[in-house]
């Protein structure tokens, strides 16, 4: 479970999200939709403990522990994933190199490197990406939806409880959002983690279905639904959602 | 590809592979043909490569270097082409003096030298000299160094250009490890240390074919 309290986060000086709230239970799938600077990929980023991200009020719980006294290693050992809008490039560390080192670090140095060479292979043909991938260096040279799909590999290989997805249907192709978007469901059906999908985009909705959907504006969520407000806002914009008051979805 | 332990002052190279695991204090390297080199062993030494005529010269270092002065000087005659990977780890004082002369037309030169801090500092004195007279020859040189803790690093790259028919430059880059890369590897769950050395180690990597070499750091 996850309870955002009244937030207040700032960058370089600025004030960014402001009293900003939000919870979502165990295997819940909220999307969080806004204008573009409104401030969604922040919270994105403070809750993987990003050091840009200066929090100055409220509190953040994950299942009862408290993520403001974390590092971002040990909120991703929590079983936190965040997929970022533009995956970052490292060269010279393989995929292979990257994940063998954190799931040892899991299971205590008790890999299977068999096992881990098998399911890297499987998940390859699963995400229709070579296996070549699996010893390219991360996210390097790749094309916009090859780092997504790279990504959802890590994904699936370190098995985590709680998806953050920062706009992970940006600069995909029709194709490849199906096929993102199928993946991220199998997952879901799955492994049941919380979701939190921020998106400008309704094919990924209509494939990860939410439980709610959060509009946020002015620092904080402005309005909460079902799915309905998520086709209203893609039909109307963002002016024509604004029938759906925050405060009787709440009573 | 054989390994090779050079004990006299000369080599020579003709249309092979080969790894060099260890030579003299100073060594002549003569290529001629399509050669590749590794060299696994550079501390304190001197190295002189003479590129013949038509030869195509890749040469690669992955280094642990500690308290070093390495120099290595090149020497391309016509339509020759070198491709020079330069990569080390360093501690302490450490200096690397790199001189390229080229004399004659239509040759290829690219000289790429990465280098990590490891507790430590390098001076790097890079020197590009095309001659005059000489037409048709292309000389890049591209140093880039990550530095960790607050120790110097010093690159002086040098292009002496004295022909007009070239095409020539060079850059060079120093600075720490990114922000964003470092957060990347740690939303993945690992922890700063061991990001910095994955991050640190593929940047040397890069630009050499691991397989040849032992791992860094006498992992």
């Amino acid at each position: 479970m996850l309870q955002i309290k009244n937030l207040t986060v700032k960058a370089l000086d600025k004030i960014i999200l402001e009293d900003f709230s939000l919870e979502l239970n165990d295997g819940e799938i909220h999307a969080l939709m806004g204008q573009n600077g409104a401030g969604k990929s922040t919270i994105a980023k403070v809750l993987m403990r990003d050091k840009n991200y200066k929090v100055v009020k409220g509190s953040i719980l994950l299942n009862h522990e408290d993520l403001l006294k974390m590092d971002t290693t040990e909120v991703a050992r929590l079983g936190v994933f965040l997929v970022g809008q533009n995956p970052v490039e490292i060269e010279g560390v393989s995929n292979a190199e990257m994940l063998r080192t954190t799931l040892n670090d899991q299971k205590k140095n008790d890999l299977n490197i068999l096992e881990f060479n098998k399911e890297l292979t499987h998940l390859c043909e699963k995400l229709e990406i070579p296996s070549s991938f699996i010893h390219r260096d991360i996210n390097y040279n790749m094309s916009g939806g090859e780092k997504k799909k790279n990504e959802l590999l890590h994904m699936w290989m370190l098995k985590p409880h709680f998806l953050i997805l920062d706009e992970i249907d940006s600069g995909l192709d029709v194709d490849a959002l199906k096929l993102v978007g199928n993946s991220i469901k199998e997952y879901i059906e799955e492994y049941h983690p919380m979701v939190l999908i921020i998106t400008h985009q309704k094919t990924l909705l209509d494939i990860v279905k939410p439980d709610k959907v959060h509009v946020l504006n002015h620092k904080k969520i402005v309005q909460s639904g079902d799915y309905l407000l998520a086709e209203k806002i893609f039909k109307e914009g963002f002016s024509g959602a604004s029938i759906i008051d925050r405060g009787s979805l709440d009573a | 590809m054989h390994k090779i332990k050079v004990e006299q002052k000369s080599l020579d190279l003709k249309e092979e592979e080969v790894i060099i695991t260890s030579f003299l204090n100073d060594l002549k390297l003569n290529v001629e043909g399509r050669v590749y080199c590794a060299i696994q062993k550079f501390q304190n030494q001197t190295l002189e490569i003479y590129l013949a005529k038509n030869s195509h010269l890749t040469i690669e270092f992955l280094l642990d270097v500690e308290n070093s002065k390495n120099e290595i000087t090149i020497f391309n005659q016509e339509n020759s082409q070198l491709d020079f990977h330069y990569a080390c780890q360093f501690k302490n004082t450490n200096e690397l003096i790199i001189h390229n002369q080229i004399q004659t037309d239509h040759n290829r030169n690219a000289l790429l030298v990465r280098a990590v801090e490891n507790g430590g500092n390098l001076s790097i004195l890079a020197t590009g000299e095309i001659k005059k007279d000489t037409k048709d020859n292309a000389y890049l040189e591209e140093i880039k160094a990550i530095t960790t803790y607050d120790d110097q690093i010093k690159i002086k790259p040098n292009l002496l250009v004295d022909a007009n028919a070239v095409l020539a430059s060079h850059n060079a880059t120093i600075g720490p490890i990114s922000d964003e890369s470092l957060f990347y590897l740690e939303s993945k769950g690992l922890d700063r240390l061991t990001a910095s050395r994955l991050i640190k180690e593929g940047f040397l990597k890069g630009i050499v074919n691991e397989e040849n070499f032992d791992p860094l750091g006498g992992e």
